[in-house]
């Protein structure tokens, strides 16, 4: 699968697990691999437990991604 | 661990004088301080290479302690930088860091008289990819704390004992370390590195990491951290900024030891002593 195919899955996946992940991007910086950055709703972020943690970041690592982190910035605009 | 302490004090007898590689980190601190009370300051020198990896921090951690607790203490240049194969990045660069520090600090302990060289490697240490344990084997350094199989544990609660402010100091390895291999060293980079972490220090992290990704800084924190991380995620993110990445995310994994290391594969890995 292409990288925005497997992003588009995971994606898929998550939503069918409940997860309330707003955007999920797959980016290639310097020596990371694929990291994906995903970005939760305020309400979600401040519920985030380790074992949603843990989910979230296994089903885009078994869809290709090396790291997965939250997107600090607000969104834009 | 009444044995392993006794033990530790007949290994450092038997060094009769002792010169300490010095980070400022926890098992170096504990070693010189320890060392200084069972042979007398005048026979042990804690010694710190200073250099563009070395945390600014770490550099005051190793003064203060030298002077609230009269050690005796040298700070002497090494330059890992200039030395091609270390810039480069290898999954063995620790070991080109520690040759260059232990070739310096051994000349040092000739010239000065002090019969061994020794580094502050514990029992925890043992099984972890370490390439630059081949270096201190190399030039006959010795490991007391691990040779007296004393834990990071251990070593904590003895230097509580002893009043020493590295207790409960999270590992503080070289800022090379947040630079994935292949990806070079350079003094920019490390700048960079330095300034993000000492701005969330600022903030109020203490066990973390800001791993180099180019322009995209990725932050690990430790799991006791990621509320307040997740509290804090818009000034974390604008410190982070300040210090030039164009963007930061919060690793869901949160904080791990040597997380670059884990694309490393089994024949890459090397061990204390040298072992692959």
């Amino acid at each position: 699968m292409k990288p925005h195919a497997e992003r588009d899955a995971a994606a898929a996946r998550l939503r069918e697990m409940g997860a309330a992940v707003e955007t999920i991007e797959w980016l290639d910086p310097e020596g990371a691999g694929t990291l994906a950055t995903v970005r939760l709703p305020e309400s979600a972020l401040a519920a985030l437990s380790v074992e949603t943690r843990d989910r979230i970041a296994a089903v885009l690592r078994e869809h290709g991604a090396r790291y997965v982190v939250l997107e600090l910035d607000p969104p834009a605009g | 661990v009444e044995p392993k302490r006794q033990r530790l004090v007949e290994i450092v007898e038997a060094c009769e004088s002792l010169l300490v590689g010095y980070s400022g980190g926890v098992d170096s601190v504990f070693l010189a301080a320890v060392s200084a009370r069972i042979l007398g300051a005048d026979r042990v020198l804690a010694v710190t290479g200073k250099s563009a990896s070395l945390p600014s921090w770490m550099e005051d951690t190793a003064r203060d302690v030298a002077e609230r607790f009269g050690l005796p203490w040298l700070e002497v240049p090494t330059n890992e930088l200039a030395d091609g194969r270390y810039a480069a990045n290898p999954s063995d660069r620790c070991y080109y860091c520690k040759a260059e520090l232990w070739s310096v600090l051994r000349t040092l302990a000739d010239e000065r008289g002090f019969r061994t060289v020794a580094d502050g490697a514990n029992a925890d240490d043992v099984g972890d990819h370490r390439p630059g344990g081949r270096a201190a084997a190399e030039f006959g350094v010795r490991s007391p704390l691990l040779e007296a199989g004393l834990t990071k544990a251990e070593i904590r609660a003895w230097s509580r004992e002893l009043g020493l402010p590295t207790w409960d100091q999270p590992a503080a390895p070289c800022l090379a370390s947040r630079i994935p291999y292949g990806i070079g060293v350079t003094e920019a980079r490390l700048r960079q590195i330095e300034a993000a972490e000492l701005a969330l220090r600022g903030l109020g992290l203490r066990d973390f990491r800001v791993r180099h990704h180019g322009s995209f800084a990725r932050l690990e924190v430790a799991s006791s951290e990621w509320a307040f991380a997740l509290e804090r995620r818009g000034a974390i993110a604008d410190a982070i900024r300040a210090a030039g990445y164009a963007r930061a995310g919060l690793d869901l994994q949160g904080y791990r030891r040597g997380a670059l290391n884990e694309v490393l594969r089994p024949d890459q890995l090397v061990q204390i002593g040298g072992s692959r």
